[in-house]
């Protein structure tokens, strides 16, 4: 190899250093989106205070249940029946709010850098195309995490307004528009969000496109964990002679009757029975051997473990989506 | 200053898909030695930027090997490469005072924020880089580029978008660069006269491959115009001739001493050269001896 007499100054760049300037120059060419993020995070925890004050200055009767001092009659407050319905979408707003962190990501954030050209001025001064994708990843990520983890604070607090009352039926914690938002599943969606987002951006580097790409991915995603959340943890079973008994916070996956040799049984198999009111069902239970009850049920005590699988499953996505991002780029420019 | 700058052996990219792709490159090998102010001349097309793009380690050779300032691998030497892309690609959103702060962040340990500055000059710090006019974002490019204290710099298509006020100046701070620091630079252009003057050195690629390349003295001094009586013209290599009447017009290389009584020889401009070899794409390449390409055992030795 030929040397070069020029002595070496670069081994003052050292790698800790590599990633600081990278992530302060996105920092301020994305002031704007930062500032749009505060104002949704301050939006976000202003609603859940305004529903709670809301709730807390309205006047109820018996909100406690006992409507012996009511004279049997109950009715909750419009601010109470306002408050659950706007907080028994929560979890989906918040789903809402990481795909499109992760939609910024793989749009303005990379995609529209690598379809403009501007890569190459980061490229072309000191930053190795490995970190320019890093901090395109690690800051969008660090933010988001903060961010999100506050909103998941605020909306359980807000959610724990509407705790222990009687004649709520909107807000259950298994309810796919609440489960999402409440713990650390939220936090592995962002994490999978900016991921996808930065996959999606080096596949294809066209704004739009990729955009488009990220939102499809991440809708199914959401979707399909929404439908089939409830396999992600072996279900409780219960049987009984007579109807099971459900606590007020289970979730109750599947239900049916049982005969003598355990076959399942649902209302299904007793179809023209269930459509007809003048029928005896039950005399069609008892024609195919039904001799049980049975239910399959999550109950309260299972809400970490479904939390904690579910966010395993997005943070292993989102690792191999960010292993594939970081190949994709190599293979492309070394 | 000793040492290669650049040195490609076999260099190849294809772009687009395998068979129907385009070649971009094809067995380019060449060498540039460090401290030369070089002119990378071509016609559209022929590779000028693909070569840059491999130099500044933006991209991958498909074939052959190149070294860039001692370095198998340009990428592992970015810090001391600064690129100016053609399109001089730069984040319209920020203002020209954080566009030269980012090249501070972006280039630790490195930035030297006097030239940048001095560079960058009259253009209005506040202003954003969207609002610029073309030359104004040439010079802030350019600003960023030699704000980084680079050991190389390459430069697509520099002066295109410059007055001629706004090049003249700019090719004099590149001139006082090199031969303050003996950065090597190189130009690229598909117009030469841009270029000459300013640079020694010439690298001129057609059809993916280097055809001249050498000092630009050097090259001229190889080569002579002919003009007489239509005759043999060996052993000297023809790289094009033309004959009126019984009158020839010969652009020879010169293989020997050429004959002065038969010949009336004057010495070719630079651009009548590449003009020649650009109408006789079958003409011999020419490399002198110091931008042959050596084998791996005069590279080390160089």
């Amino acid at each position: 190899m030929s040397t070069l007499t020029r002595p070496k100054t670069d081994t003052v760049a050292t790698t800790p250093g590599t990633l600081r300037g990278p992530a302060r120059v996105l920092l301020r060419m994305h002031r704007k989106a930062l500032w749009a993020g505060a104002a949704l995070l301050v939006i976000g925890i202003g609603i859940v205070v305004a529903l709670r004050v809301w709730m807390a200055s309205a006047k109820e009767l018996c909100a406690d249940g006992d409507m012996t001092p009511c004279g049997g009659d109950y009715l909750p407050s419009y601010a109470r029946t306002s408050s659950e319905l706007f907080l028994s979408d929560g979890g989906t707003v918040l789903l809402l709010l990481a795909g499109l962190i992760g939609v910024f990501v793989a749009g303005p954030l990379i995609a529209r850098e690598l379809e403009s050209g501007t890569f190459r001025l980061a490229w072309a001064q000191s930053v190795s195309p490995a970190h320019w994708l890093a901090a395109r990843l690690a800051v969008p990520a660090a933010l988001a995490v903060v961010g999100m983890a506050v909103l998941i604070a605020v909306y359980r607090w807000g959610l724990w307004a509407l705790r222990g009352y009687p004649y709520s039926h909107l807000t259950p914690w298994y309810a796919s528009g609440i489960f999402p938002g409440t713990g650390p599943a939220l936090l592995g969606f962002t994490l999978l969000a900016v991921a996808v987002g930065a996959l999606c951006a080096v596949l294809v580097r066209r704004t739009l496109l990729s955009m488009s790409l990220t939102a499809l991915a991440l809708g199914t995603v959401a979707l399909g964990l929404g439908k089939r959340r409830y396999e992600l943890w072996p279900t409780g079973f219960r049987q009984s002679p007579g109807p099971v008994e459900l606590n007020s916070g289970d979730w109750v996956v599947d239900m049916g009757r049982l005969t003598e040799s355990g076959r399942k049984l649902y209302w299904e198999d007793c179809y023209d029975y269930a459509a007809d009111p003048l029928q005896d069902i039950d005399a069609c239970w008892r024609d195919l051997g039904a001799t049980a009850h049975f239910s399959e049920v999550h109950p309260a005590s299972h809400y970490w473990p479904l939390q904690l699988v579910e966010t395993g499953i997005l943070l292993a996505l989102a690792a191999l989506a960010v292993f594939a991002a970081f190949r994709v780029l190599r293979r492309l420019h070394g | 200053m000793t040492g290669v700058a650049i040195e490609a052996h076999g260099l190849g990219r294809t772009y687009g898909r395998r068979g129907g792709g385009h070649r971009a490159l094809h067995d380019c090998s060449f060498r540039l030695p460090a401290g030369r102010v070089c002119a990378l001349v071509g016609p559209n097309g022929a590779g000028k930027s693909t070569l840059l793009n491999l130099a500044a380690g933006l991209d991958r050779p498909g074939a052959g090997s190149l070294a860039v300032l001692g370095s198998t691998d340009p990428a592992a030497v970015r810090d001391r490469i600064a690129f100016v892309a053609q399109d001089k690609p730069l984040y319209p959103q920020l203002t020209v005072a954080d566009t030269l702060w980012a090249g501070a962040e972006l280039n630790p340990g490195r930035w030297d924020r006097a030239t940048a500055d001095r560079i960058a000059g009259a253009l209005p710090r506040t202003a954003r880089v969207r609002t610029l006019s073309g030359g104004q974002r040439t010079r802030l490019a350019l600003a960023l580029a030699l704000g980084k204290r680079p050991e190389l710099m390459l430069l697509d298509e520099p002066m295109a978008d410059l007055d001629p006020l706004a090049r003249h100046e700019l090719m004099g701070v590149l001139m006082a660069d090199t031969a303050e620091h003996g950065t090597t630079i190189v130009m690229s252009s598909h117009i030469l006269t841009e270029l000459e003057g300013a640079c020694d050195y010439l690298l001129f690629v057609d059809g993916g491959r280097v055809r001249l390349g050498g000092e630009a003295e050097d090259i001229v001094d190889a080569h002579a115009l002919l003009t007489g009586q239509a005759r043999d013209l060996a052993p000297h290599t023809v790289v094009e001739s033309r004959t009126t009447g019984r009158q020839l017009t010969a652009l020879i290389r010169k293989e020997g001493p050429v004959d002065t009584a038969a010949w009336a020889v004057t010495q070719p401009s630079l651009e009548e050269l590449l003009l020649a070899h650009l109408r006789s794409p079958d003409a011999p390449p020419l490399l002198t001896p110091s931008a042959s390409a050596g084998t791996r055992a005069e590279a080390v030795a160089a």
